[in-house]
């Protein structure tokens, strides 16, 4: 976990890969659920498919964010969406990744116009 | 397997400021137990302590507070599940034979952090449980057609039930315009639709069949359980969203060990930390047919968290699964005075962690 932080405070997204039954592990892990060998950080593509979305107004200044679920190459996060039109099964793509000042992880996403 | 039966329970005020010490919150139910009790406290075998709170050695603390020396002293920390996982915990030593009485005990305060998975990454920065739970609403209005309406009225009920509660942190009525209007936290989600997280702590004291024979006239027993552990993080349970599959496959093995179904359900206490969780346990426990949990509500069922449930009586974490356990019993053994549902003979217990991730479900009945 450590090494993802280090990456996603460089503005990197990585999981790890099973170096043996190549699954991926995703929160990441130095071994692998399924088969328990030894995984290795990679980057994956950054497409993926919103599978559901809401508005959030848990903020101060009680602005509309969109965020949802969104399949990213197999595996499942939760970010927040800057769309002006948001639906189901849309193409998304991660636009960013970091840590906030507040010392939280995020994922901001955008529409996707490319072939995933 | 031996019986195992709770012999009797407590539950403090669920309040949102308190001065005592995690360690004297939790003493206070088990106070009120060993007062009334007829078994000495040398006879006690084991105190499990359930709570989030990091304090350490709580248990043995607590014992000592109380002036017990069990065999077994230790906390578990399971979350918003902690309660009821400790109820199996203490109910598996009696059940093998290796304890024949068991103090457990849930406690909690409320800036507890007990409610967010803090290591569940997947979450991003949407980690508080209002945002899986707006997920999960909005996708079965999606599927099923539920509405707000809906999920407004299990608030409106369960906060109407907390009135008669004299436990319960919410002790006035609201409507369904009130919930509706009530500030989007997070769509569908409105402030009225989620629970608060408050001081409390209740107790429970398991006891082997020869010695509830010997010490208590009503003793209610644990006639099935089930518990499954799914995953930790929100991305191995998003993939269905309509359902939760841990409390689905809890209930069904804990169904099959009672040998009973859900028809034979008099009275049940149900996770509604958000509202959209008691419409998803009434199908999980298969109460209704899947997606008929919005339709379920409308028929105002008085016996489904007749306590007030979480959003009537706030929820300090480790607290909870013990105090709706209580609740069961207090109503099986017909001592819940303005609230008592009649007939009752078969209650059941559902509770939850993180997202779902984790579910334990308890049946107890009188015979």
């Amino acid at each position: 976990m450590t090494d993802f932080i280090d990456f996603i405070k460089k503005g990197e997204f990585r999981i790890t890969i099973c170096l043996s039954c190549r699954k991926k592990i995703w929160p990441p892990s130095s071994f692998c659920s399924y088969c328990l060998s030894k995984t290795k950080f990679r980057k994956i593509k950054n497409g993926g498919i919103l599978r559901e979305y809401v508005y959030s107004y848990r903020n101060p200044d009680y602005q509309k964010i969109t965020f949802g679920i969104i399949d990213l190459s197999g595996i499942l996060l939760i970010g927040s969406i800057c769309a002006t039109t948001v639906y189901r099964g849309m193409k998304v793509k991660m636009t960013s990744c970091g840590i906030s000042p507040d010392g939280k992880i995020f994922y901001h996403f955008a529409p996707s116009f490319e072939k995933q | 397997m031996r019986k195992v039966a709770v012999a009797s329970y407590a539950t403090s005020n669920f309040v949102r400021n308190i001065n005592s010490s995690i360690f004297e919150l939790a003493c206070q139910p088990c106070l009120d137990i060993l007062k009334d009790s007829r078994l000495g406290r040398d006879e006690v075998d084991a105190v499990l302590f359930s709570s989030c709170s990091p304090e350490q050695y709580s248990s043995a603390i607590i014992s000592e507070m109380l002036g017990i020396k069990p065999k077994i002293a230790y906390r578990m920390d399971n979350l918003c599940n902690s309660g009821t996982n400790t109820i199996v915990s203490g109910m598996s030593y009696i059940a093998a034979g290796l304890c024949d009485s068991v103090l457990v005990v849930g406690a909690e305060k409320a800036d507890s952090k007990a409610n967010r998975l803090e290591w569940d990454i997947t979450r991003g920065s949407f980690i508080s449980p209002v945002y899986w739970a707006a997920l999960f609403a909005k996708a079965h209005m999606q599927k099923y057609g539920t509405t707000e309406e809906q999920m407004a009225m299990v608030s409106v009920k369960n906060r109407k039930n907390a009135i008669k509660n004299p436990s319960a942190l919410f002790r006035k009525p609201v409507t369904l315009e009130d919930v509706l209007s009530s500030r989007k936290i997070a769509d569908p989600i409105k402030l009225l639709d989620c629970c608060s997280t408050c001081n409390g702590s209740s107790a429970l004291l398991l006891l082997s069949e020869n010695k509830a024979k010997r010490l208590c006239e009503n003793p209610v027993w644990i006639k099935g359980v089930g518990q499954r552990t799914n995953s930790a993080s929100f991305s191995k349970t998003a993939y269905d969203l309509s359902s939760i599959s841990a409390a689905k496959n809890a209930a069904r093995d804990a169904f099959k060990m009672a040998r009973l179904k859900p028809k034979d359900m008099d009275i049940a206490e149900v996770h509604d930390a958000f509202s959209i969780l008691e419409i998803l346990a009434y199908e999980d426990l298969e109460f209704v047919d899947k997606g008929e949990g919005g339709k379920f509500v409308e028929q105002d069922h008085l016996s489904i968290n007749p306590r007030g449930g979480i959003l009537g009586c706030g929820h300090p974490v480790g607290a909870t699964g013990v105090a709706q356990t209580a609740e069961i019993v207090k109503q099986l053994t017909g001592n819940a005075g303005q609230r008592q549902i009649k007939p009752c003979n078969n209650g059941l217990v559902h509770n939850l962690a993180a997202a779902g991730t984790s579910a334990t479900i308890i049946i107890l009945g009188v015979n």
